[in-house]
């Protein structure tokens, strides 16, 4: 079965090169001396520079990680707590109370958007970084509670019960037994619940205040307005913590193997 | 054990957060939909069809088509170009799998708009694409592509080729490769054994991958906004436009009931075929 | 164990149950898969509420008690080791919980460990340990507290044959050097017989019998149980002047089948089938009478006897004991 494997591979290779070549289209024009060409005109760091010296950019990324640090934490404690109990027992309505908790990824993103927008102005709830967190904890929740729902169900129960058995109280038991085995699973929930609170901009650009930006809704507004090399340089920082996130998630999970 | 007491405490918070905070707002939807506007900003109390009745305008409704045929456009080049992504990726050994995965992870966690933000580079005019076509005389003008159809096609694919090609790797790689090398020697080609055997068994996953496509594709308005102008009006730039700049919010509001009335169509099903194929999958353990 | 009842939804699991285990006694729970008897151990350990009923440990009432409340501990059938520990941890857990000093507690482990022949295997982890290791470190977790009595839930039951016969002399030894109650489930009747002081026979979510073994094996009360330990054939009907809800329990090495021409007393029939079995021949014959099967049992490898052959069966009068006929 071994025979064709020159065909596949290039196919393989072709796609993975398509996927990073606009990312490396942006790195490489955050070093483009033109402001407005897109002919390479020489290499500098000034964009860069002028890149670290943005107050505004600074402000939108301290947001940007307050607002996801927050939301994922809230998702991590709403949502293993929520899976734990119904792992524990039947309760009446529990289906469709997780059908409803898990429309937030299932619906369009501007669905959310707009019942979010419409549903803050009625409750009179002033637009910023409260409105951002709560809907950002809505769309994290059902990262954190179906990946810890999942990682339940395939635990067997006769740990806990052993734990129990042997003198433990519940308590106990959950965090001595449960706890480790479930811990992947939140980690992982709220690693991807941060990704998607750093990646959001739809919902963000519809809940926020005037005077709260995140980096989405920044590098949003300055694509729009137009390309230029700074909004490149910016891409490329983002681009390495990313690379940094993935490598050490990537080695975590290879530790927990 | 003893008492659901603990239990309840326990799904109470997510129980809470989800009545409040996504019930709450999708019924504040549905009532909203019905409602008429205020003369400038806001609405009034008064009840009406009239936004429903506004979507059957023609304008209107050639926007959800052109958002839906777009939206089919994307899960189907999805599945051309990811289904064989899948496929070949679970067939690699587990070493170069992991390096596989870690490749297409990176991209995927890369912010979104970043990413399309480099298809705007690669497509302006006089962009790097128009210069590798030019320098091979293949064109002998600048196509001019950002803001044009393809180039809103090729930034949806982009953006949610990942998610196919995870669902269907996922599948792929639990698959027992032993079943496909059982047919072969039951005298089937290679072509007929994928028929036969790889496609009904990898089909759990191409229709997730279908789902993970097609119900984003609808909703994502920046990527239609940035590559596309305002040339390519989609039911998300629709509602974007009438929340934010015509302020018309029942008629967003009647936009987003249906949308979302689409989706969960779609959802449904998508649950009825995945019951189906999952009972087909159990009649062929049986058979095997 | 006072008149225990316990049902799940519909369907009525335990009717009405009570047992009264000795200290030091080892008692097994003998039943088919589905008869209750594995919600009946997790009654006793807490693990599960009776609907009504009570359960007794030293003349105290612990029915509502937690698990971690009772003096008493469990074998899992699967072992539950804590994948996340090793050995040590494993062994050691309970007495963490209650707090001993690191030392106290190290030594004791490594007491538990030479009682179940694990010496050394302190630093393992459970992945890494055979099938019959598990079950000694399962042991020695459960018995490290000397709980009032053990649990054990059908603890063989993934051993090969082999192993499983050293494990129940294992136990055996185990049980009597530790003087603690062990209540000991299986659906083996092999293993019940050789380790029990008492067996309960269950059936349905009731106990059909309760006795010692040799109680069980020679006298059963019932045709069940006489079936279910040791094959008896269940003989039935008016041709053996029986009354309706009565049988003979008759074991197959009591049977005796003759050619036909030897002219004997017995019934006439003809041999069915031959098979050699569990180190046993077996002849089946159809009686003529009522077309009832019977089977007899032999030592060796063969019988002059054919398949199909005109035959007399017979046993000796001492050898049919009278049972309920509590089946079909």
């Amino acid at each position: 079965m071994k025979k064709h494997v020159f065909l596949p591979n290039l196919y393989l290779g072709l796609i993975l090169v398509l996927m990073y070549l606009p990312i490396l289209m942006v790195i490489v024009y955050s070093f483009n001396v033109s402001k407005n060409s897109s002919m390479w005109e020489g290499f500098t760091f000034s964009w860069y520079k002028e890149l670290f010296a943005d107050k505004s950019m600074f402000e939108a990324l301290r947001n940007s990680l307050i607002l996801a640090l927050l939301s994922a934490g809230s998702a991590v404690v709403i949502g293993t707590l929520a899976a734990v109990g119904m792992a524990r027992t039947k309760l009446r309505g529990a289906g469709a109370m997780e059908y409803l908790a898990t429309i937030p990824i299932m619906a369009p993103e501007i669905i959310l958007g707009m019942v979010f927008l419409a549903f803050f102005s009625l409750l009179g709830i002033p637009f910023g970084m409260l409105t951002l967190v709560i809907s950002h904890t809505a769309f994290c929740i059902p990262y954190v509670f179906l990946l810890v729902k999942a990682r339940l169900a395939g635990l067997d129960k006769s740990y806990a019960e052993a734990a129990r058995d042997l003198g433990a109280s519940q308590i106990r038991a959950f965090l001595d037994i449960t706890m480790p085995s479930i811990l992947p699973a939140i980690l992982s929930g709220a690693l991807l619940a941060i990704a998607m609170s750093l990646d959001d901009v739809i919902i963000s650009v519809f809940v926020t205040g005037v005077n709260t930006n995140t980096l989405p809704i920044k590098i949003y507004t300055q694509i729009k307005t137009g390309i230029t090399p700074k909004t490149n340089a910016l891409c490329t920082v983002l681009f390495g913590f990313t690379m940094l996130l993935g490598i050490l998630s990537m080695r975590k999970s290879r530790r927990d193997l | 054990m003893k008492s659901k007491s603990g239990a309840i405490a326990a799904v109470l918070p997510m129980y809470i957060f989800t009545l409040a905070f996504v019930l709450g707002p999708l019924i504040y939807m549905l009532v909203m939909s019905f409602l008429a506007r205020g003369a400038s900003w806001g609405i009034t109390t008064e009840v009406t069809p009239r936004n429903y009745l506004h979507i059957l305008q023609p304008a209107y409704l050639k926007t959800f088509t052109q958002s839906l045929r777009l939206a089919l456009l994307t899960t189907g080049l999805a599945i051309l170009f990811g289904y064989p992504f899948g496929y070949f990726m679970a067939r690699l050994s587990p070493k170069s799998r992991d390096r596989c995965m870690l490749l297409l992870i990176i991209p995927f966690w890369t912010n979104s708009l970043l990413r399309l933000y480099g298809w705007m580079i690669i497509f302006r005019a006089n962009g790097p694409l128009d210069v590798f076509l030019m320098g091979l005389n293949i064109t002998h003008a600048p196509l001019k592509l950002l803001y044009t159809y393809p180039a809103v096609a090729v930034g949806m694919i982009y953006a949610l080729l990942p998610f196919m090609i995870y669902s269907v790797y996922a599948s792929a790689e639990k698959m027992d490769w032993s079943l496909v090398e059982a047919s072969r020697d039951l005298g089937a080609s290679s072509f007929r054994a994928f028929l036969t055997v790889t496609l009904p068994l990898t089909m759990p996953g191409l229709y997730s991958g279908i789902i993970l496509t097609f119900i984003p594709s609808m909703g994502l308005y920046f990527i239609a906004d940035l590559l596309g102008g305002n040339k390519i009006v989609l039911v998300g730039n629709l509602i974007q436009e009438q929340l934010m700049r015509v302020h018309d919010w029942p008629f967003a509001a009647a936009l987003s009931v249906i949308l979302m009335l689409m989706t969960t169509l779609f959802l449904f099903v998508y649950r009825k075929i995945t019951r189906a194929v999952g009972s087909a999958d159990s009649k062929l353990e049986g058979l095997v | 164990m006072d008149n225990i009842k316990k049902s799940f939804g519909k369907s009525s699991v335990l009717n009405g149950i009570s047992l009264d285990a000795q200290a030091g006694e080892f008692v097994t729970l003998l039943g088919a898969s589905g008869c209750g008897k594995t919600t009946l151990l997790r009654i006793i350990a807490g693990l599960e509420n009776p609907d009504s009923g009570n359960v007794f440990l030293d003349g105290r009432e612990v029915t509502n008690l937690e698990p971690n409340k009772r003096d008493v501990n469990t074998v899992f059938q699967n072992y539950a080791l804590f994948p996340h520990m090793n050995v040590e941890n494993n062994i050691g857990y309970s007495l963490r919980l209650k707090g001993y000093p690191k030392v106290e507690i190290k030594k004791r482990v490594s007491e538990m460990l030479s009682l179940v022949q694990l010496e050394g295997f302190n630093n393992r982890t459970p992945s890494v340990l055979s099938g019959g290791q598990r079950q000694r470190v399962a042991i020695a977790r459960a018995v490290i507290n000397r709980p009032r009595a053990l649990l054990l839930d059908e603890p063989l039951g993934a051993l090969d044959l082999q192993l499983r016969r050293q494990m129940q002399i294992e136990l055996k030894r185990i049980q009597t050097q530790l003087g603690i109650t062990f209540i000991y489930i299986t659906h083996d009747q092999e293993e019940a017989l050789n380790m029990s002081d008492r067996i309960a026979v269950m059936r349905g979510g009731l106990f059909e019998q309760i006795g010692t073994a040799s109680e069980i094996y020679d006298a059963p009360q019932t045709s069940y149980v006489a079936k279910f330990v040791g094959n008896a054939n269940i003989l039935r009907g008016k041709e053996f002047r029986l009354l309706s809800g009565e049988a003979y329990a008759v074991r197959g090495e009591h049977i005796e089948l003759t050619p036909a021409e030897d002219g004997r007393d017995g019934f006439k029939a003809v041999v069915t089938d031959k098979r050699f079995a569990g180190g046993q021949l077996r002849l089946s014959a159809k009686l003529d009478v009522n077309g009832a099967e019977v089977v007899a049992s032999r030592q060796g490898i063969d019988s002059p006897l054919k398949t199909g052959q005109r035959v007399l069966v017979s046993w000796k009068k001492e050898h049919e004991v009278l049972v309920a006929d509590n089946e079909e």
